[in-house]
């Protein structure tokens, strides 16, 4: 006891050692979210549609991940002689590093240091809570596009520099939708900090309920930010094969596949902190279960989506972007202010 | 600035250690392999049919218009930022006008059909 008491001054004295504790416990359940996604991608998809999925390594299938993911590390690294090497190298991991600071603003720290309120002090460990919160979340999470750019380029393929325009060009199609519905929510909270906006959903109703259209809008430029089913264009095998990522192999498809999973479960969990109410719910379980287990659900239902929807043409895409989704976006933005006087003269909104 | 306050810096540790374990990850599989690289397997992948030219081809001048377009609301969102924060403070009009600015001026090009794909 004297020795973890001592460990942790030890670990409270330094900036960098508190910042790398908080890193590391995100680190883990961002790890464990998307394991977790990645099966329920696979088994909840093929009972859909009436497979079976994995079903051999480990007890249902649950293994399988682990399988796939010893398999991917244990390949040759190469690079193709037409790739970009520097590059083709640093795009995947600079594409995990800039979606893992996106999640550093989601409160999992929080609630995380709310299991051990005795040891744990939020003030010194807790490094979600502050001013432009969300700004900052979007920032990181704005730079895919770049990422699939250089991705596409680097690849030295005519697949991948096609496949990476596509992406780029739907990435930033559903940008402004994305930033705008945002804002609506922050219209009616008044603060860019994910945390206040939290708890100003603690004495009213989840923000779904106020903002129910921003609610709609958000989900369907989220679904098209990840480019999940019915927005998946830049993976259509019979046209461009895999898309910008059709050169990474090994190790590397490991980091891209990594990527893709944690930006899910970021936007995931942004959508729940901004509609959902967060870590706030009615039972009395740990906050951290909460987020997460709603982070996870939210998941689960762009599977359903994915599995229930046929895709778009890429002229559709477009089209439901430009010519509805912002134009709604940005109608929904200026009522915001009238709902939200409403709400608080009625007292459906109660800010801090 | 950003990276003086203690966010900043935990951002930029959080970056570091995803970015070590990315790195970890990519040099693994030395390790364990040998490289054993032949000419076909460094040839990029192009449905087995052997590649022609260059592969930084031409590409669409239509992703050009909408990165544009993109940029331009991108200019107006971030105008909107203060404006969704404060907006019982501040004065409605500009904004307001910025937003049928952009809405009539992208409705023109809508409707002369400069955002069509085909």
């Amino acid at each position: 006891m004297g020795l973890a008491t001592s460990f942790l001054s030890f670990v409270e004295g330094s900036v960098f050692l508190r910042a790398l504790v908080s890193a590391i416990a995100v680190f883990i359940v961002a790890s464990l979210g998307s394991l977790i996604e990645i099966y329920i991608e696979r088994k909840l998809w093929a009972r859909i549609m009436s497979r079976y999925g994995p079903t051999e390594v480990g007890r249902y299938g649950s293994l399988q991940l682990f399988a796939d993911a010893i398999k991917l590390v244990v390949k040759e690294d190469f690079t193709p002689l037409g790739a970009d090497k520097p590059l083709y190298n640093a795009v995947p991991v600079i594409g995990v590093a800039t979606t893992f600071v996106a999640l550093m603003v989601i409160p999992f720290d929080y609630t995380l240091s709310l299991l051990f309120p005795k040891s744990l002090n939020p003030q010194l460990f807790v490094f979600s809570n502050f001013e432009p919160s969300l700004l900052v979340a979007f920032a990181f999470f704005a730079l895919e596009p770049i990422l699939v750019l250089l991705g596409g380029w680097a690849g030295g393929s005519k697949y991948t520099l096609v496949g990476g325009f596509r992406s780029a060009a739907q990435l930033i199609s559903y940008e402004i939708p994305i930033i705008l519905t945002f804002l609506s929510v922050v219209a009616l909270t008044k603060s860019m900090n994910i945390f206040t906006i939290v708890l100003d959903q603690a004495h009213s109703f989840p923000f779904a309920l106020l903002e129910f259209p921003a609610f709609i809008l958000f989900l369907i430029s989220l679904l098209a930010e990840l480019e999940r089913t019915p927005f998946d264009l830049t993976e259509a095998d019979s046209e461009l094969v895999a898309g910008w990522n059709t050169e990474y192999g090994g190790a590397k498809f490991l980091l891209v596949y990594l990527n893709e999973y944690l930006r899910a479960f970021t936007g995931s969990a942004i959508l729940v902190c901004l509609f959902l109410g967060g870590w706030l719910g009615p039972a009395p379980i740990p906050a951290i279960v909460w987020l997460f287990l709603k982070t996870i659900l939210v998941f689960t239902l762009l599977v359903w989506i994915r599995a229930a929807y046929p895709r778009v043409r890429i002229d559709q895409m477009l089209n439901l972007g430009w010519k509805y989704l912002v134009p709604l976006s940005v109608v929904w933005l200026l009522v915001t202010p009238f709902i939200a006087m409403a709400a608080l003269s009625h007292g459906l909104l109660i800010l801090r | 600035m950003l990276f003086d306050t203690i966010e900043g810096f935990a951002l930029l540790v959080f970056f570091a250690l995803a970015a070590v374990v990315g790195l970890i990850a990519e040099i693994i599989p030395n390790f364990f392999t040998k490289k054993r690289e032949t000419p076909e397997k460094l040839m990029p992948f192009e449905s087995g049919e052997d590649p022609v030219g260059t592969a930084r081809i031409r590409f669409r001048v239509h992703y050009y218009v909408f990165a544009v377009a993109f940029v331009v609301f991108d200019i107006i969102a971030a105008f909107a930022i203060p404006w969704a924060i404060s907006w019982n403070m501040v004065d409605w009009i500009p904004v307001i006008a910025l937003f049928l600015g952009m809405l009539v001026v992208v409705g023109y090009y809508a409707l002369k059909g400069e955002l069509e794909w085909v």
